[in-house]
């Protein structure tokens, strides 16, 4: 026979063919991301008040 | 753990080929199984199972150098690798089709393709695929999603694309082409085409699925490490580890003894896949 269709599809299985393919990726982006907002929650808040008192 | 978590998070986008058995009901000229010297005979549920829990996989193909159908725990296999969260899918020669409809639509198989190579021989196999279609539809069923599979070669460049027009009316989803190989163990007489009409081809069959609007996927530009050697790793049906399908006797070590993720760990496999380019059959290989 041959190779199996994922191999020739790059694994696009039954109407999974876009984010489930890079899920570990998306959801490592969003750890490192919650992790940033956190390590800088008192700067970003000093950021937000700061706009809000000028606006 | 959540099976959905299995399939989509925590697995490696990864293939694993395990030849369920090399027994096939066809004689064709393209395949490499008439140069093999092995036994034939059937890969066990229990063989299987080991297999498959012996790596982290997303993927599992049932098929080898054999007709995956004439395996009778091949649903058996289905159904296990479905509940451990693989999605399974297989290529067949379509001539079993009708007597495993129930299974083929009952057992959570993901994808199916029927492998061909020439008009002829799909003639006498499109009315299977009709009636699994239609099950299919009555059932109201997603799965397992349909391909049809033709292999490239000099004999049937002209009836390509007469076969992918039969797509859409047959109701099959998608459609793949490959390049032949011929490199080894095959009849030399049948050889593939040259590069402009491979280019033509192309070109027109790229035409043809947006006309028709058909899921098509042609092979990419050759590349080292290639496609397969990235994607999927093969198990023969005598539990041995090969980097592909088209090397079924290149052994870099044993599945059921060592287990495929060690095999994968080792350096024999990282050495091969360094060296690929210059491996006296990859080096000639163009899939």
């Amino acid at each position: 026979m041959c190779a199996p269709i994922t191999v020739t599809t790059g694994g696009a299985v039954s109407g999974c063919t876009g984010a489930c393919q890079v899920m570990p990726q998306i959801l490592a982006s969003l750890g490192i991301l919650g992790v940033l907002i956190w390590n800088f929650r008192g700067l970003i808040g000093k950021r937000l008040n700061f706009r809000k008192v000028n606006s | 753990m959540a099976v959905w978590m299995k399939r989509f998070i925590l697995a490696r986008n990864l293939t694993l080929q395990v030849e369920i058995t090399n027994v096939c009901n066809l004689n064709c000229k393209i395949c490499m199984r008439h140069g093999f010297e092995r036994p034939n005979g059937f890969l066990s549920l229990d063989n299987f199972k080991r297999i498959l829990d012996s790596g982290n996989f997303r993927y599992v193909g049932l098929h080898g150098w054999g007709e995956p159908l004439l395996n009778k725990q091949l649903f058996d296999m289905v159904r296990y690798a479905e509940s451990k969260g693989v999605s399974t899918n297989l290529t067949t020669n379509g001539t079993l089709i009708q007597e495993n409809i129930d299974n083929i639509l009952s057992s959570g198989l993901w994808e199916i393709a029927f492998g061909i190579y020439e008009k002829e021989l799909f003639s006498r196999v499109t009315s299977q695929i009709e009636r699994l279609i239609e099950q299919k539809r009555k059932r109201n069923s997603k799965r397992p999603k349909t391909y049809l599979d033709i292999t490239i070669y000099e004999g049937n460049l002209e009836q390509i694309p007469e076969l992918v027009r039969l797509v859409p009316e047959l109701g099959i989803d998608a459609v793949i082409l490959h390049r032949l190989f011929n490199v080894y163990k095959v009849d030399s007489s049948v050889k593939y085409i040259s590069e402009e009409e491979e280019e033509e081809l192309f070109a027109r069959l790229r035409q043809l699925a947006s006309l028709l609007k058909l899921e098509l996927y042609l092979p990419p530009k050759h590349s080292y490490p290639c496609r397969i050697v990235k994607r999927s790793i093969f198990v023969t049906l005598e539990g041995k580890v090969t980097p592909c399908t088209y090397l079924p006797e290149f052994y870099l070590g044993d599945a059921l003894e060592q287990g495929v993720s060690k095999v994968m760990h080792s350096k024999a496999y990282s050495d091969f896949v360094k060296n690929m380019k210059n491996h006296p059959i990859c080096s000639k290989c163009q899939w």
